[in-house]
């Protein structure tokens, strides 16, 4: 079971304050977030990729290349690297530099992106999302296994004896998670390949993704990669917490009245009812995680989004000691529990024969 | 048949809710008929939050579950502006547009006066047009004046509503099966 946290890089200012931290200021406190996450020994760190503000990280790959440079034993991952606008060849060859780097403690997470103007920006057309996605993908998983690659698509120009470079750590591709919120070929593509489904749930309700989730079980059964129990499968996480839980609803309400998304909306309780979100004690964290196995199955890696929102480095640092001191210890065994005997723990080996956390 | 009604109108009373009455008192008159009115003013807050977040209350998600398990709707909004209020279309903009496909629909507005009348056939129409939602004519308008007319209801509203409600029923008669364009994903169970 892996439990680690995502950060979507975004620039907001506290509402507490009126502060908002300059891009320097966040991009250098993202690093110390991933340093204390691995000294905490989290077992995932992920970074989104943006092309517009309020967002930094554009380049995810120059990232975690530097945070895997000062950190031990975390895999490094996206949440997620756009599969519609980036070249299939420039992830094929960025995600393979990054895996040598790391010594394989790496893998990656593909989406379609929620900003459409980032399709023009890179030259493509919105409308053919999925059908990139499709190709893209294809000619990914081709240019990671094939030395030479001959190919020809809709979206990119033909390659005749293509080889990407450098070839993928002792030949075994990073481990590929497939993210979709909403369309459910996205599954069906993860469930072809025997690649993970990750389900971002954190801003909608369970029963939308339970169906996601299943869906992707049923096919990846379908397509003869195993049992569908065993389908690695991945979701998002939100929480504010205190030991005293009317101290951490009180510290988190104007950060959640003001936050992207979901600010000025609903209130924050009917919201936390309706998703994942915990504000609250420990124990409420994971009753509600330890709960989701009914919903959605057994699933082999969670992540939090902590750092968002406008709030400021010290409290999510603090956040995320709580979550290594009273959270993950007892979470991880409430799953030992209630998962059926020879249920995948974790999603599959890939990636380094010599790497540090792969079973 | 099962029919729902959305009313857009702000004020308590409203003319909107009045019409509202008019479509269902003369539904009820036939015993096969389910009617059902809901005021939008009552999940204001609560469609605004869908537009928001983006997913609805449990108290919206009812409604809306049994909008989209209608055999046909009426929509009644009153007219603000040069066309249908805002309320009317905060919710239409939370309507899931695969589950609306050929879900028939009665259009029906109030105003002050006659002038505004077009609005239904210039600014409403096209919205359910656009909805892929056969829309039963002929839309249905009450002016203030109508309120006080004498016999004006039973001698122009009344037929027309009927009028309109007959060809709701035929449309609703000949429409193309209406399917849960995400059934594949609950049909597949896994155990």
């Amino acid at each position: 079971m892996q439990i680690g946290i995502m950060s979507v890089s975004d620039i907001t200012e506290d509402p507490t304050t009126g502060k908002t931290p300059t891009e320097g200021e966040r991009i250098k406190n993202i690093v110390e977030i991933a340093k204390h996450a691995d000294e905490l020994q989290f077992d995932v760190f992920a970074v989104g990729e943006h092309h517009n503000p309020p967002f930094f990280s554009s380049s995810p790959t120059t990232l975690l290349a530097n945070i895997g440079a000062q950190t031990k034993n975390i895999i490094l991952t996206t949440s997620t690297t756009l599969i519609t606008t980036n070249d299939p060849v420039k992830i094929a060859e960025d995600y393979a530099m990054l895996q040598h780097l790391v010594n394989g403690r790496m893998d990656v997470m593909l989406g379609r992106g929620n900003t459409g103007p980032v399709y023009p920006w890179f030259g493509k057309d919105l409308r053919q999302s999925i059908p990139l996605t499709v190709e893209n993908y294809d000619l990914l998983h081709r240019l990671w296994r094939e030395e030479y690659v001959n190919w020809s698509g809709r979206f990119r120009t033909p390659l005749q004896e293509f080889q990407s470079t450098p070839r993928p750590l002792n030949g075994e591709p990073p481990f590929v998670w497939h993210a979709s919120i909403r369309s459910p070929e996205v599954p069906e593509i993860a469930a072809k390949y025997g690649d993970g489904y990750f389900a971002n749930n954190l801003f909608w309700p369970k029963e939308h993704f339970g169906q996601l989730i299943n869906f992707y079980r049923n096919r990846y059964e379908f397509y003869g990669h195993g049992n569908g129990a065993d389908a690695p499968v991945g979701i998002g996480g939100q929480f504010y917490i205190d030991k005293d839980s009317q101290k951490a609803v009180k510290d988190f309400r104007p950060y959640f009245d003001n936050a992207p998304v979901y600010g000025h909306g609903p209130a924050m309780e009917d919201f936390s009812e309706a998703t994942p979100l915990v504000v609250g004690s420990p124990q409420q964290v994971i009753d509600r995680y330890a709960g989701y196995v009914e919903d959605f199955g057994n699933y082999q890696r969670l992540l939090f989004l902590i750092d968002h929102a406008g709030l400021p480095q010290n409290k999510v640092l603090n956040q995320m000691d709580l979550l290594a001191e009273e959270v993950i210890p007892t979470l991880r065994k409430e799953l030992d529990t209630v998962r059926p005997e020879g249920v995948r723990n974790n999603p599959p080996a890939r990636g380094s024969k010599e790497g540090v956390l792969w079973e | 048949m099962n029919i729902i009604i959305i009313s857009s109108g702000l004020q308590v009373p409203s003319s909107s809710s009045k019409l509202s009455k008019l479509f269902k008192d003369e539904l009820l008159k036939s015993h096969e008929n389910n009617v059902e009115v809901f005021e939008l003013r009552n999940l204001a807050h609560s469609i605004t939050d869908n537009l928001l977040v983006g997913f609805p209350s449990n108290e919206l998600k009812e409604v809306l579950e049994k909008f989209y398990a209608a055999d046909g709707v009426i929509f009644v909004t009153p007219v603000y502006n040069a066309s249908f209020n805002a309320l009317f279309k905060s919710f239409v903009d939370i309507l899931d547009v695969e589950k609306v496909k050929n879900l028939p629909v009665v259009v029906a507005g109030v105003g002050g006066t006659p002038r505004h009348s077009l609005v239904l056939e210039y600014a409403v129409k096209p919205v359910f047009s656009h909805l892929h939602m056969p829309v039963a004519d002929p839309s249905v308008f009450v002016t203030t004046d109508d309120w006080g007319a004498e016999n004006e209801m039973e001698g122009s509203i009344i037929s027309r509503i009927n009028t309109s409600l007959n060809n709701l029923q035929r449309l609703i008669e000949a429409r193309v099966p209406r399917t849960d364009p995400y059934d594949f994903l609950s049909q597949l169970n896994f155990n």
